[in-house]
């Protein structure tokens, strides 16, 4: 079974194409990390300040427009989509900002409501301290900007391992279908048993996975400490000004690090949210296995990955919906983050935006295994009798 | 060596293979005759245990098993040595021993100067060499061999043929299928005939033909003889051509004397039937 395994990935990563690939994404992470060298280099006009539109008044609560400026925010008594105003000791943002101007909005508010309280005296330490770090702002939105923007960092995170995970179960679906029809399956099965064979796919389509996971992680992070270790990616940082939620001034990798909050209790958390997003994954890829090994021809082939595909990406766009952390502590999302399959998004989301009990946890987890184990039990009977037509 | 005992498998309630039994011993060369559809493959799958027999029993070392199915069953993006290697590491063949075994066999077939070559660029009788080779790569004691000389030239259905005679006096046993019986001729120490699944007939070959001997003699005449004369049974009428079948040669030459005499007779024709003809009329 072992050297089943080796050559199955030996196929899967040694090949020209995936070689290829991976050139393709090491080339692809450069540029996303060398943005700012590049737009320089193309003169591309990505750095125009976005107006806001500020009364001559209120600009006298905020910091020097120069300041604004360098964040990518042109202050303008012209008319704009987004406008503040300082009410009574409260800034109000109007207009349709982006989370990610919400975000950056939200940061020279905060510094300039900051200076502002270092520019008059206070008959109290105690005072200042408890007014110092909290400016009063109400958006249009009501959203906190930086709790919306970490819990779509997480979102993102895990829907891009899920879609990765995707992808390599039509890569296991796909090999057996072409082991059936190239007859190869016949001389496999002569050295190893059914059951071997069923194990090695699973075990292959996992490892597939994980291996996938730590090359893109891996390239991805040392092109990202690369340049964060050669200028601290200033450059880079003033261009996601202008269209990211990052406030960079005086940015480092410390800080960028600590507004993801990457402490002891998240990692757990995140590890589970892998684990049910595994769990949920090896469901789906038995179920694929056990299908694809009834293919008899490779029309019938075409037909078997597409509703899996469609379901998923149902999945994919109901937990798009739900992925509130209202929406994820009562109703659908707490019944779907127990049910198989699609606990492996809701489940993970429960745990990263709210606090899960761990009776909870360990139910779904349960629930995730023990079907896991039925449907291998149940299943691979089936794949037996496909695998050899019979 | 390898028994088989009382072997039955349906295919969704339709019988495949019905109380098939065998004895394989050392040395032993057998062959399994029957045409497509008899259940030849399904009995070495049975054997090889791919397939589940609903009945009977085999008796067999697995890991002495070899075994070339019907169909291609190669990569064939690969080459000639990258396959064998994986098909060395599933068998638990040592490198340093696949390495001697490959410059071995591909020498034995001629494969020498392709073997670093893609399958996919060989002919297709070197593809079934290349099959044959990943097949006794682990130097299997019994080697089962499903329709191997389909798709060879007559030189090399030759070569095959003396190299599993060799391959057999080394103390190996063979177990071979045809669907046609000229390649068990020569070849073969017993066979085993099977029709729909049920073992028809099983013995020496040479045994077999003279219990099912029959001849055959066709007549092209324009006379209503053939409804005078009842006590000999017509098997084909074609026109004025009609052929009849005897058991024993003096019932043919009785018969051809009657049609002789017969002033309307136009042609006469006397041949020993075909083994196979006689199995599936």
């Amino acid at each position: 079974m072992k050297h089943l395994i080796i050559f199955s990935l030996k196929r899967r990563f040694l090949n020209p194409i995936s070689l290829f690939l991976q050139v393709l994404f090491i080339l692809g992470v450069l540029i996303l990390f060398n943005l700012d060298h590049l737009s320089s280099a193309l003169h591309l006009d990505l750095t125009t300040p976005f107006p806001i539109q500020v009364s001559y008044e209120t600009q006298e609560y905020l910091l020097p427009t120069e300041i604004w400026e360098k964040q990518g925010i042109k202050l303008t008594e012209a008319s704009s989509a987004i406008s503040i105003d300082y009410n009574e000791g409260i800034f109000e943002v109007k207009g349709a900002a982006s989370i990610s101007i919400q975000a950056k909005i939200y940061g020279l508010l905060l510094k300039s409501h900051q200076q502002r309280l270092l520019n008059q005296s206070h008959p109290s330490i105690a005072d200042f301290v408890m007014v110092y770090n909290s400016v009063p702002v109400v958006f249009d939105s009501m959203i906190d900007p930086m709790t919306g923007l970490r819990e779509n960092l997480v979102f993102m995170i895990l829907t891009s391992v899920y879609f990765m995970m995707l992808n390599f179960i039509s890569v296991n679906s796909n090999e057996i279908i072409q082991e059936k029809s190239s007859n190869v399956l016949e001389f496999i099965l002569t050295s190893v048993s059914p059951f071997q064979h069923f194990c090695a796919k699973i075990l292959t389509g996992l490892i597939t996975v994980l291996v996938q996971i730590g090359l893109s992680g891996g390239i991805f992070g040392l092109i990202m400490m690369a340049r964060l270790n050669a200028d601290q990616g200033q450059g880079l940082f003033a261009l996601a000004n202008k269209y990211f939620a990052l406030d960079s001034s005086g940015i480092t990798y410390e800080t960028l690090l600590g507004l993801f909050k990457f402490d002891g209790s998240l990692i757990i958390k995140a590890l589970f949210a892998v684990i049910f997003l595994v769990l949920g994954l090896l469901i789906i890829q038995v179920l694929i296995l056990i299908l694809s090994a009834r293919v008899k021809t490779i029309e019938e082939a075409g037909s078997i990955q597409g509703p899996f595909y469609l379901g998923l990406l149902g999945l994919y766009y109901l937990s798009l919906v739900l992925n509130t952390p209202s929406q994820l502590i009562k109703g659908l999302g707490v019944i779907l983050s127990y049910v198989p399959i699609s606990s492996m998004l809701l489940m993970g989301m429960r745990i990263l935006s709210t606090n899960v009990a761990h009776d909870e946890l360990i139910l779904s987890l349960f629930i995730s295994l023990f079907t896991l184990v039925i449907i291998m039990w149940v299943g691979f009977a089936w794949y037996r009798k496909g695998l050899v037509n019979e | 060596m390898l028994k088989v005992k009382h072997i039955s498998k349906s295919y969704h309630r339709k019988k495949a293979l019905s109380e098939c039994t065998f004895d394989l011993e050392p040395y032993q060369i057998m062959g399994i005759f029957g045409h497509n559809g008899c259940g030849k493959s399904t009995l070495f799958r049975i054997i090889m245990g791919i397939l589940q027999a609903d009945e009977g029993e085999i008796i067999v070392d697995h890991k002495s098993l070899g075994y070339m199915p019907e169909q291609r069953s190669l990569l064939i993006d690969l080459s000639l040595r990258k396959q064998a290697s994986f098909m060395a590491h599933l068998k638990g063949i040592h490198e340093n021993d696949l390495e001697n075994r490959l410059l071995d066999l591909s020498t034995s077939f001629n494969l020498k100067e392709l073997i670093d070559k893609p399958l996919k660029t060989l002919s297709k009788g070197n593809q079934q060499k290349a099959q044959l080779i990943l097949s006794i790569l682990h130097e299997p004691k019994i080697l089962i061999l499903d329709e191997p000389f389909n798709g060879l030239d007559y030189h090399s259905q030759k070569d095959l043929s003396h190299w599993i005679r060799n391959y057999a006096q080394k103390g190996n046993a063979v177990l071979i299928s045809s669907h046609q019986l000229e390649h068990m001729n020569g070849l073969c120490d017993e066979i085993l005939i099977l029709d729909h699944g049920i073992t028809m007939t099983q013995g020496h070959l040479k045994t077999i033909r003279e219990s099912h001997q029959m001849y055959s003699v066709k007549v092209n005449a324009d006379s209503n003889w053939k409804d005078l004369d009842q006590s000999y049974e017509s098997l084909n009428a074609i026109d004025a051509l009609i052929e009849y079948r005897f058991k024993s040669i003096q019932e043919a030459k009785k018969a051809l004397n009657t049609f002789i005499k017969d002033k309307s007779t136009q042609s006469l024709h006397l041949e020993m039937v075909d083994l196979s003809e006689l199995i599936h009329p």
